[in-house]
């Protein structure tokens, strides 16, 4: 098992989960929960530095960017040109090529704009950077993402902090099955056992946040998250059995006294 | 420029140089004349490693920090990475 190692754009990392930065208590907790879930790349947002207080305490004295992939993401961003704006300073302030782009629509649902995605990735991807797309979950769309050259296609599992679970496991099978680059799901597990649907259907990773900075005791979540995308990769390496109608009991009936 | 400017919360009419910048969406008429971007950055006590600078919307290479003038009038941005999902 040591070899199953999750390699994206050439890059390998011990664990298949990603973990968020975002809706802690505190950058400490924050630390704390990603030694927990053994995590080896953690999202971040680029923002302005505040000018007049710049003693604010920073993510990167919390969470070593030399010990850790940060995977700079375009949250807030609503057309091509901001996400390339955006990631391009993030390159020049970590350093690193390898981005996470989402380009969302309604707050309400928090949906990717897949039209304004595609033509962003197409920038992204002519500026060279190595893209992982979070995207929707439609087969064909993830298709195009693919051929465009995207380093890992992240469809949802349902909407970003809902904590619903994988609400259409057909389409990320289908996804899973007709993909040759990492699939990820990304946004919509709630507890363990959703990580570990989405491992059991193929994926090649999870992406959360909420579902670890929103628990009663994140450091704990985080660490159940880890066991579960452990689990979840197992069972799908083992090949689960069959489903059948009937029983099928364990015991032999032969030999009976 | 020559401004009426504020110094450490203190305005005054004055002679000297400023340098106006719109840093972050917001005017700064107080820096010092004939800055570069690194001797900006220390201006404001920013820890240079950890950020990047858009100019005008140009990204400015680190390796140009020490070397690049800042001219009066010019948009920058300064951004670093904080906690996101």
């Amino acid at each position: 098992m040591s070899e199953d190692k999750l390699i994206i754009a050439g890059r390998k990392f011990d664990s298949r989960l990603i973990i968020g930065t975002g809706k802690y208590r505190d950058y400490q907790q924050n630390a704390e929960a990603l030694i927990a879930s053994g995590a080896g790349m953690v999202t971040v947002a680029v923002r302005r530095v505040n000018v007049s207080n710049p003693d604010e305490p920073m993510l990167a004295d919390f969470i070593d960017p030399e010990k850790y992939t940060y995977l700079p993401n375009t949250a807030g961003c609503f057309t091509g040109e901001d996400a390339v704006r955006t990631l391009r300073l993030a390159r020049e302030a970590g350093g690193w090529d390898l981005v996470k782009l989402e380009v969302l629509s309604d707050p309400k649902h928090l949906y990717p704009d897949m039209e304004e995605t595609l033509r962003a990735a197409a920038m992204l991807i002519e500026d060279e950077f190595d893209v992982m797309v979070y995207c929707s979950d439609d087969p064909v769309l993830a298709r195009r993402l693919e051929n465009m050259g995207c380093a890992a296609i992240m469809p949802l599992g349902a909407p970003i902090g809902s904590g619903l679970g994988i609400q259409n496991p057909v389409n990320i099978r289908l996804i899973v099955e007709q993909s040759s680059v990492p699939i990820i799901v990304d946004a919509g597990v709630g507890t363990a056992s959703d990580a570990t649907v989405a491992m059991e259907l193929g994926c090649d990773g999870v992406l959360m946040n909420t579902a670890i900075a929103e628990a009663r005791d994140p450091i704990r979540m985080a660490e159940a998250m880890k066991y579960a995308v452990i689990a979840g990769r197992r069972a799908y390496l083992a090949g689960r059995m069959p489903r059948k109608k009937y029983a099928d009991p364990s015991s032999p009936l032969a030999g009976l006294i | 420029m020559l401004v009426a400017a504020v110094w450490r919360g203190k305005p005054y009419l004055t002679g000297a140089k400023f340098l106006k910048l719109i840093i972050n969406g917001k005017e700064h008429f107080d820096l010092p004349d004939s800055l570069t971007v690194a001797g900006l950055i220390a201006h404001l006590g920013l820890p240079d490693k950890k950020i990047a600078i858009e100019r005008n919307r140009e990204v400015v290479p680190k390796s140009t920090f020490d070397d690049l003038g800042l001219s009066d009038g010019d948009r920058l941005e300064i951004i670093h990475f904080i906690g996101g999902g």
